[in-house]
């Protein structure tokens, strides 16, 4: 099988393009792979689900993207390629430009993420003011008209709160409105649900879904539940330890998972798909990077795993038009 | 927030009072007295005398019975009178006072400047050789015993070089800005270089903690420079543990330096409460230690305001 370089979209038509990144965190043991030749592109007005289990490697490849992997992890190969530029080989001050104007990230537990000793609204106006010439009042009176806009009511008295004053939804709105505040082409979501309930979940993607068709984003959407990217991601990316080992739209991905770990996750959803018996495999915990067993990632808490499994690494190679997969055994 | 500054004031109140009976009580419980230090200056004095002398003095009543006398003479404005300056107490109070403030607090403005933006200096770059330096050079500071560094600074400045004057505050005559300037650099410098290692490691450790927070990512994650995370989004998280410390060091500086004083012979606070309990001289010593209170319950109400101005998570009914 050929090794595929190319994503299944047209490459012109990304937004966003990683192509083979590798990000390793120097240990005093031995280096470890968080990040091991993942390639994806998100397109335009697009959103592409990343989906694994923690560590599995998702928030470093989001942070890569920005140049925001904290030491001692670098960015070892690969490309990171957005408006014809590759933003790891980037100068630091070229880099300051791109964050928060043109890709923005919002993260998951928008109580730490916001400074607590700042109103909301000086820190959605200080991300205006950082990209664009704007007064301070100008920028205050931006800010307040984004906080409206994304569902905060009675904005311009809220724009005065400080972030232990609102609610976690409220705040991830305002974490929203800070990061589209200077209209960026991408958005990076790191788990932006996860520390929600269930209903201000719903809202927030909801949310993100309307801010999507205004500004044609493409999200690049991190989340280890496979039910908050079943309702929000075009296309899915399926990560595990390190490596994607499975990639498709998301209707397909659902409908009929190739890979034996994307059937586990599937599985694990509540209500989800026919009843097979458990993969007692995904009970396992995700190996440890510095001690990837041999061959497949995988084969170690794979039910289908063989001695092929374990003599070599399967390639992520296209299976059928627009599916990508990396397991020896996944019928095409 | 007035209910919580009515509160404090109270509760200072209340602090100070029961203090007062307390230092009284400890003094009280000195062996000897001020007639005693009498008996010894003048052998002619009878054991008759220094019983009549103590009677004349209160000395004679309950412990209790005397500070309430006391009290009521001070609410009523009357500290007293100094034995050992033979002055009234307010009188020998302030010289020393006016003393410390000026030698203490050019020393904790030299250290604040320049603590604070070494600790920031080391916090950027943690376990670099920049930060290794500056740590070295801290722990040098915070380690070198005041004593033994003022004595090496008089020994090489005034009688080596022969450049600034051993000890203290001015020349007779010597009434000019410079010539008491120059009395000070010494025992400035001493002090300075036993505070500023402390505050650099506290800026140093404030600052780490405030670098490694969420909020500093999504800083740099809108674009944020170097400039912007430090001095926006980490220095005014960083201070306000650093606000604790610098409240601390607003009781010591009207307090005094006991040892630094004594090595420059410089007449502050510190000294004046160590002559003023090794002379029997209850008014003053009780007075100056009542001072002392005062300002460093002064010191935790600024701090616990600096605090709700620093972070808005804090408030006061």
């Amino acid at each position: 099988m050929p090794e595929v370089l190319e994503t299944s979209q047209d490459s012109a038509a990304a937004a966003l393009e990683v192509r083979q990144l590798e990000v390793v965190f120097a240990t005093d043991a031995s280096p470890l792979k968080a990040a091991d030749k993942v390639s994806f592109a998100v397109p335009a007005g697009r959103t592409l689900g990343l989906v694994g289990e923690s560590g599995c490697g998702k928030s470093v490849t989001a942070l890569a993207i920005l140049g925001l992997v904290p030491p001692p992890g670098l960015i070892t190969g690969g490309q990171i390629l957005f408006n014809g530029d590759d933003l790891p080989s980037l100068p630091e001050r070229r880099m300051e430009d791109i964050r928060g104007a043109r890709i923005s990230m919002i993260f998951q537990e928008p109580m730490t993420a916001l400074n607590p000793v700042f109103s909301i609204g000086s820190q959605v106006a200080e991300a205006l003011r950082i990209h664009r010439r704007t007064s301070r009042p100008e920028a205050w009176k931006a800010a307040v008209e984004m906080l409206a806009r994304v569902g905060i009511a009675d904005a311009a008295a809220r724009a005065g709160d400080y972030p232990h004053q609102l609610s976690g939804g409220m705040r991830q709105r305002a974490m929203i409105a800070m990061a589209l505040i200077c209209r960026p082409e991408v958005l990076i979501a790191d788990e932006p649900t996860t520390a929600l309930d269930v209903t201000t979940q719903a809202q927030i993607l909801d949310l993100m879904m309307a801010m999507q068709r205004d500004l044609g984003l493409a999200i690049l959407f991190i989340s280890h539940d496979l039910g908050v990217i079943s309702e929000i991601a075009d296309e899915v990316a399926v990560m595990y330890a390190g490596a994607i080992v499975e990639q498709a739209p998301a209707g397909e991905l659902f409908e009929r998972p190739l890979h034996p770990y994307t059937r586990g996750l599937i599985e694990t959803l509540p209500g989800a798909g026919p009843r097979l018996p458990r993969l007692a495999a995904i009970a396992g915990q995700v190996p440890d990077l510095g001690a990837l067993p041999r061959g497949c990632r995988f084969s170690d808490r794979c039910p289908l795993a063989d001695d092929e499994c374990g003599a070599s690494e399967p390639t992520l190679a296209a299976a059928g038009e627009r599916r990508r997969v990396a397991c020896w055994k996944a019928a095409p | 927030m007035t209910g919580f500054l009515f509160q404090r004031l109270i509760q200072s109140a209340v602090v100070l009072a029961v203090m007062s009976f307390v230092i009284y009580w400890l003094m009280g419980l000195m062996p000897g007295d001020p007639i005693d230090l009498m008996i010894s200056a003048d052998p002619k004095i009878t054991s008759e005398d220094a019983a009549r002398l103590r009677a004349l003095y209160g000395l004679d009543k309950p412990i209790t019975e005397r500070y309430l006398n006391w009290l009521g003479a001070a609410v009523g404005g009357d500290f007293g009178f100094s034995r050992l300056y033979a002055k009234p107490v307010p009188e020998a109070l302030l010289p020393a006072l006016a003393n410390t403030v000026r030698l203490l607090g050019i020393t904790l403005c030299l250290s604040l400047l320049i603590g604070l933006p070494a600790g920031m200096a080391a916090a950027i770059r943690p376990y670099s050789k920049t930060d290794y330096t500056i740590n070295l050079l801290a722990f040098a500071g915070i380690s070198l015993p005041a004593f033994w560094l003022a004595l090496l600074l008089i020994i090489v400045f005034s009688v080596f070089l022969g450049v600034l004057p051993a000890g203290g505050v001015a020349a007779l005559g010597g009434d000019g800005f410079w010539d008491q300037a120059k009395y000070l650099v010494l025992p400035v410098a001493n002090l300075t270089i036993a505070s500023v290692g402390g505050h650099t490691r506290y800026m140093r450790a404030a600052m780490i903690e405030a670098l490694r927070q969420d909020y500093i990512r999504t800083a740099r994650a809108k674009g944020a420079g170097p400039a912007r995370v430090v001095l926006g989004h980490a220095l005014r998280n960083a201070l306000i543990p650093v606000v604790t410390i610098v409240s601390l060091d607003f009781g010591f500086l009207f307090s005094g330096a006991l040892i630094t004083e004594t090595v420059f012979a410089y007449p502050g606070m510190g000294k004046l409460i160590f002559d003023a309990i090794m002379g029997n001289d209850y008014n003053l010593a009780l007075v100056a230690l009542l001072f002392v209170t005062l300002l460093i319950l002064i010191g935790n109400l600024l701090a616990d305001l600096a605090y709700a101005w620093l972070d808005p998570r804090i408030s006061y009914r």
